[in-house]
């Protein structure tokens, strides 16, 4: 481990707080453009938090894809909405409940899922390998999807000019 | 282990909050964003439990959901904002187009 295990908690810490803070941020604010903005922060913790988990390729591509791509897409797109805030009344006690039973149900459920016999955390060169060879479906999938986002943003910039 | 539980905490909140913000809100947009923080927690639990199980194969699932979840956003953002140019809003409760 490069980090001392002192600030190798403390990042961790500070990395679920900030996530849990905006999602708090995304659920409750009226402004839209903040809701998606608090969204690209979690993500971003999320990424930090998967790189601390020790899978920094997938935390990199995370935070390209995800965040540097598709949740700045949004909150463009969102810039274009002139959108009144509102929520559905009286529903929030029930929300409220359903919300923290959901999240006792998944703590519970996850954290009693037994270890395998798990292996040395791979490469990149590993990955690539895998990618090309044995995982060559879910690669040509990445590619067409990302390549749809492409065609989306194009389709909305267009939809603009008439 | 405590990293485990820990990270296996934050996604249980996340995807506790997200939840909420789906329920509550009128707004697509909110809707998605409040999705998004679910589809966040989800990829945290898939990266815990890939950690305990099978890394690799783990690893190319976490980064096809991450495609989808891009790919996704673009869709859903487009027909929001179809939806908003034909209605002038994006409050649910309006798009009754598509009721039987």
């Amino acid at each position: 481990m490069y980090l001392s295990d002192f600030l190798f908690w403390g990042a961790f810490a500070t990395l679920s707080i900030t996530a849990v803070l905006f999602a708090l941020i995304a659920v409750k604010t009226k402004d839209s453009v903040y809701a998606a903005i608090s969204l690209g922060f979690v993500g971003s913790s999320v990424a930090g938090i998967i790189a601390l988990i020790g899978f920094g390729y997938l935390a990199v591509f995370h935070l390209i894809i995800y965040v540097g791509a598709a949740v700045t897409f949004m909150t463009f797109s969102v810039l274009m909405l002139k959108e009144k805030p509102g929520t559905i009344r009286g529903i929030w006690p029930l929300a409220l409940l359903n919300s923290i039973l959901l999240g006792v149900v998944i703590f519970l459920v996850v954290s009693r899922v037994p270890a395998g016999h798990s292996e040395a955390l791979p490469g990149t060169l590993e990955i690539a390998e895998a990618l090309l060879a044995k995982y060559w479906f879910p690669m040509l999938l990445i590619t067409l999807s990302l390549a749809t986002v492409i065609i989306e943003g194009i389709v909305v910039a267009r939809g603009g000019e008439r | 282990m405590n990293m485990v539980l820990g990270s296996i905490g934050v996604a249980a909140v996340l995807f506790a909050l997200g939840a909420y913000g789906a329920i509550t809100h009128r707004s697509v947009i909110r809707m998605l964003i409040s999705l998004e923080l679910m589809f966040n927690a989800v990829l945290l639990l898939l990266v815990v439990l890939a950690l305990l199980r099978a890394p690799l194969d783990g690893y190319i699932l976490a980064m096809t959901v991450i495609a989808l979840a891009s790919s996704e956003i673009g869709v859903v953002v487009s027909i929001v904002v179809l939806l908003f140019r034909r209605l002038g809003s994006t409050d649910v409760t309006q798009a009754k187009t598509l009721k039987g």
